[in-house]
């Protein structure tokens, strides 16, 4: 080499430097082999991206698509730290309502993904994309990004729609919320004049009866309609699957054509 | 003070919650007027009749409902502390409601109150077996096994709660928190039944109970059955409180309250108390499930948390002024 000419010096030693660096870039930032999901539309998430065969274990509640529920589970609401720690994952995917301070306390390699709204659907299949070098994000997030393009509605009588979250007391899905985001979507009116998830009078809902009131196919309404029975007459009770509508995943454009469908069938009845 | 002060004082309370009833039934989320209910507006009768007024009623009997039974509690065991949830009352009914959904069952039409009044009536005959020793049932130990069983409910309570779908959650905090949200007519014309056949049966034994309050062998000196005098006065107590729980859940501290108000204000006789605490009781749950409604309607606050807002700095200044 000490013959070499300094253009082949300094060649090599780019080359050298080009080695360095990506072996640096590697070490810092490996690809995660060992992935475990903490809530089902992350698990969904990561599967519509095409990373589903990194997932070595998952929460208790996710069970789509197929696949995951063949994985090995960590538990519920409070996950067991022991088995995650167990399962040598490169990195832990939790929502915001996790138990991020026992995660962060066992020194996992956690990441907080925030999918409360139904624009950060996309946006979160493209980070996670990066984040586990997964083949097919792009196409996943243009999916949703062209799915609810489609599924927008601007319609000449909105209709004033109720999400029921629970029957006695009466608990809605109010304004700033993901169902919120699903109604606007399909151009809709939220029933509910304040924001979040509250408890909310029963007599509101009876004074102006909401057109459609959707509801969980897993929560009977009986009760609530047993004190309120106009609303049987007055207002088009749709039951409707929980999981496609309150999971920010790739199956929001089939909840958004879901919602589309019920709403067109209620205008045909108008 | 005698009959003069009782009437005085009945008449006082009775104005307060006419008073306040009226202020209930007038005020809630939706805008709607009675006037238009009367002239035959189906949408306000529907909002005024059926929903709030119905909640209105339930809510004066379940808040007669936990004062009666507290103080019949406090001068059966001659405890200040004692209150309907303390022999376990609660815990049972709760622990009922908490079983039942974590098996799942929590959407079988009527199942979740009728377990929860099988949990309080079972609660209660339990501590009274742990307590009764040789024909006699000792204060002490009846208050410390309801406590204990207290702690056994809540145990299961937990696990139940580890168990149940995470849907099925809120039907079991329903009856932790307490709430009077879809209280019905049916649900009133039950509760009222076994309020007016409970308190019948207190007014009946309540110069036994009166008798009591001075101690047990004054009472046996004084020719009172102490045992039966015991055992209708908790049975029909608790039956009440089971029945107020299977209607609205637990909602704390009127039965605690209330007695100690009253007693504040007027005195410590049985039978004095027995009809102010059954007019100050609904005065003060009546008042306090308006301001959970109406407070920042149209959501809806949890009632019990109101009770106490409401009713402690009252009772506060009472016992202050009192010393």
């Amino acid at each position: 080499m000490s013959r070499s000419t300094p253009a082949l010096r300094s060649f090599a030693n780019r080359g050298l430097c080009a080695a360095v660096l990506v072996f640096a870039l590697t070490a810092a930032n490996p690809i995660p082999r060992r992935v475990i999901t903490l809530a089902p539309n992350l698990t969904e998430i990561v599967f519509a991206i095409g990373a589903g065969d990194h997932i070595v274990a998952t929460d208790d509640f996710s069970d789509s698509p197929e696949a995951a529920k063949k994985l090995p589970k960590v538990g519920g609401q409070e996950p067991s730290i022991e088995r995650i720690v167990a399962a040598k994952p490169d990195i832990v995917l939790a929502s915001a309502s996790a138990n991020v301070t026992a995660l962060r306390a066992a020194n996992l390699p956690l990441e907080v993904i925030k999918t409360d709204r139904l624009d950060e659907v996309a946006p979160v299949m493209l980070k996670l994309g990066a984040l586990l070098h997964a083949p097919h994000a792009d196409e996943a997030a243009r999916a949703v990004r062209d799915g609810l393009a489609k599924q927008h509605r601007i319609r000449k009588h909105p209709p004033r729609i109720l999400f029921a979250a629970w029957n006695q007391p009466l608990y809605v899905g109010g304004r700033d919320t993901f169902i919120d985001d699903l109604l606007h979507v399909c151009g809709a009116q939220n029933a509910v004049e304040v924001t979040g998830w509250p408890q909310y009078a029963l007599e509101s809902v009876v004074a102006a009866p909401p057109d459609i009131i959707l509801h969980s196919s897993r929560l009977d309404l009986e009760p609530l309609l047993r004190a309120a029975p106009e609303l049987r007459t007055k207002s088009r009770i749709v039951p409707i699957d929980e999981d496609r509508f309150t999971r920010p995943g790739p199956h929001v454009v089939d909840a958004a054509a879901n919602l589309n469908a019920i709403i067109d069938a209620w205008e045909k009845s108008h | 003070m005698g009959e003069v002060a009782l009437k005085r004082g009945v008449f006082v309370l009775a104005v307060l919650l006419i008073a306040v009833i009226i202020a209930a039934v007038c005020l809630g989320a939706a805008h709607v007027s009675w006037r238009d209910a009367l002239s035959g507006d189906a949408t306000a009768r529907a909002v005024l009749v059926r929903i709030r007024l119905s909640r209105v009623v339930v809510a004066a009997l379940i808040g007669a409902t936990l004062a009666v039974a507290g103080v019949t509690f406090q001068t059966l065991l001659r405890n200040p502390l004692a209150d309907p949830f303390i022999l376990g009352v609660s815990g049972g009914a709760a622990c009922g409601a908490a079983v039942v959904t974590a098996f799942g069952l929590a959407r079988v039409p009527g199942l979740v109150p009728v377990v929860a009044f099988a949990g309080a009536c079972g609660a209660t005959a339990a501590v009274f077996l742990v307590a009764r020793r040789r024909g006699r049932t000792d204060t002490t130990r009846l208050l410390l096994s309801g406590l204990i069983l207290n702690a056994l409910f809540s145990a299961i309570i937990l696990i139940a709660f580890a168990l149940a779908p995470a849907s099925d959650m809120a039907s079991a905090l329903r009856w932790m928190m307490g709430s009077l949200s879809g209280a019905s007519w049916s649900d009133a014309i039950l509760l009222g039944t076994m309020f007016v056949i409970a308190t019948a049966t207190l007014v009946f034994i309540s110069n036994d109970l009166r008798m009591l309050a001075f101690g047990e062998d004054d009472a046996r000196a004084h020719g009172v059955n102490v045992e039966r005098v015991k055992l209708i006065g908790f049975g029909a107590a608790s039956i009440v409180t089971g029945a107020a729980v299977a209607a609205s859940g637990i909602i704390g501290f009127v039965g605690l309250l209330v007695p100690h108000l009253v007693r504040l204000i007027w005195r410590r006789d049985y039978r004095y108390l027995l009809p102010l605490c059954a007019l100050a009781g609904p005065a003060l749950l009546v008042a306090s499930d308006t301001v959970a409604r109406v407070a920042i309607a149209p959501v809806e606050l949890p009632v019990g948390a109101i009770t106490a807002l409401l009713g402690v700095p009252f009772f506060l200044s009472l016992l202050r002024s009192s010393r």
